[in-house]
């Protein structure tokens, strides 16, 4: 077990400059430590700020202070201060991150909105297409949709359709925000398989989950952000 | 880290005046080889200006861009002579402008309006210059037989990507578009905004893209600039400028977009 990331004195603070500069105090001095082939939940009561940690160590989410160290290439890098491109360098190999919605892109086909990040990482093109069509078809996307655009799935496809492509090429570190949100028990159990299969194979999984059962089929530990609550 | 290549383009200090207001006030950006960076503001907020800067349609007043050539000389535009920079327009730059007649030539055919930007870098085989020319429709989607034909009658879609195929023929290092989608209906952007993202892709093009449009800017671009009276007030990811944007006018200017 190694080290993978690294979180001291983080705070996060919304201002809402177009509503008076209404202040969100969400969490100060938040800090964990993960390591490679553990899994850890995310608790804490709704707004609470879990999506929100997950978006911060993503770079989607600005800190405001402390710092989010991510091992990238035998490095460590500081997400919360690496310049945009560094940031896109380390999505690409370090760190995956997999919500509930797809991000439709109009006209690209399921089975190639799955490829991609294989194709992103030198995969050969065949060997990837065909690994897209087994993780379709494990989270039950009936074959004659994969050509089409996902524009006109229902949001349980869509759901599942972006789970094959947050696991088509898992990465060292995964982020996951209710990946089984609204799936029905037989994806739910697969969508588990996929994440501890990833697990098993040395990433390191931080997660926001729906329910404690979730919870217990896929993680090893917690941690709760009810102990950094910002000032109300 | 793994990153340690030079920029290609570094904007310094650039300012550009209209008589006493300043279209462009002090503007700072690196771009790096494969970054698509967008620039959103409202209209008047100074992006085609600085766009125009950049392409050296406008002089700025002050401030230099630096730009690093294919052979890796690195110099200052103003620096350049007139004949190095109108190579370096055929060469390695291109500029998709939002109305394709300003970037095409209307009076000649669709195969010639391709062929042209080719022979302008030296290919002088006809046959190959032809092949190649089709072989581009075909990559913007036109119909092969429509070779001969002047871009007058093509639709407006269909002339923008002509206006693409002229622009990244040649195998660009840098490629400024203006509002490229622009004008078209909805249909027609979405063909044209795929095509865009995998040529950017596939070619691993630096591209800085103007526009007013946040979900264009969020398909295309991996970072962004937003602009306001002249100034920049906010730059990052795409994804942090429009989930949680910083500076008071970005949240305004993110907050305001209708769901649809």
């Amino acid at each position: 077990m190694t080290e993978i990331l690294k979180i001291s004195g983080l705070d996060k603070r919304f201002t809402l400059h177009t509503q008076d500069g209404a202040e969100i105090d969400v969490f100060r001095d938040a800090g964990l430590v993960l390591n490679t082939g553990q899994a850890l939940a995310v608790t804490g009561a709704s707004g609470m700020g879990k999506s929100t940690f997950l978006k911060m160590v993503y770079g989607t989410y600005k800190a405001d202070a402390g710092e989010i160290l991510i091992r990238h290439d035998d490095q460590w890098i500081d997400m919360a201060k690496a310049p945009p491109r560094h940031v896109i360098a380390i999505r690409e190999k370090t760190i995956g991150y997999v919500s509930q919605f797809l991000r439709v892109i109009p006209r690209i086909p399921a089975l190639d909105i799955v490829a991609e990040p294989m194709l992103d990482r030198g995969m050969d093109e065949d060997v990837a297409r065909i690994r897209a069509g087994e993780l379709l078809a494990r989270l039950n996307i009936p074959e004659h949709l994969w050509r089409l655009s996902p524009l006109t799935f229902s949001g349980g496809e869509q759901q599942r359709v972006n789970i094959a492509r947050g696991f088509a090429a898992p990465s060292p570190l995964m982020l996951l925000d209710e990946p089984t949100a609204s799936l029905d028990r037989k994806n739910r159990e697969t969508v588990w398989a996929m994440i501890n299969e990833a697990r098993d194979a040395g990433s390191a999984i931080l997660g926001v989950y729906h329910n404690e059962e979730d919870r217990n089929a896929v993680c090893t530990g917690t941690f709760d952000l009810t102990e950094f609550r910002g000032a109300a | 880290m793994m990153i340690d290549d030079k920029p290609l383009l570094r904007v310094e200090g650039l300012t550009m005046r209209y008589g006493s207001f300043a279209a462009c006030n002090d503007i700072n950006f690196d771009l790096y080889p494969g970054e698509v960076l967008g620039i959103v503001g409202e209209s008047g907020s100074g992006k085609t200006s600085l766009l125009k800067c950049l392409a050296g349609d406008l002089e700025p007043d002050e401030g230099q861009i630096i730009y690093t050539q294919a052979n890796g000389i690195e110099k200052p535009m103003a620096d350049l002579t007139e004949a190095e920079r109108r190579l370096l327009a055929r060469t390695e730059w291109a500029f998709v402008r939002q109305h394709p007649r300003d970037g095409l030539r209307m009076g000649v055919s669709a195969g010639a309006n391709i062929g042209e930007r080719l022979m302008a870098t030296g290919a002088r085989h006809y046959g190959n210059i032809r092949t190649t020319a089709t072989d581009w429709l075909g990559k913007v989607e036109i119909d092969d037989d429509r070779i001969d034909d002047l871009p007058q009658t093509f639709s407006g879609g269909m002339q923008q990507r002509l206006q693409i195929a002229r622009n990244l023929v040649t195998g660009p290092r840098l490629v400024l578009m203006d509002e490229p989608t622009g004008g078209l209906d909805v249909s027609v952007q979405a063909r044209l905004l795929d095509l865009v993202r995998s040529l950017v892709r596939q070619l691993n093009l630096s591209v800085i893209l103007v526009t007013h449009d946040l979900a264009v800017a969020r398909l295309l671009s991996t970072r962004l600039m937003v602009m306001q009276r002249g100034q920049v007030v906010e730059q990052g990811l795409t994804d942090q400028i429009l989930e949680d944007p910083q500076a008071p006018y970005s949240q305004l200017l993110v907050s305001s977009v209708l769901q649809v």
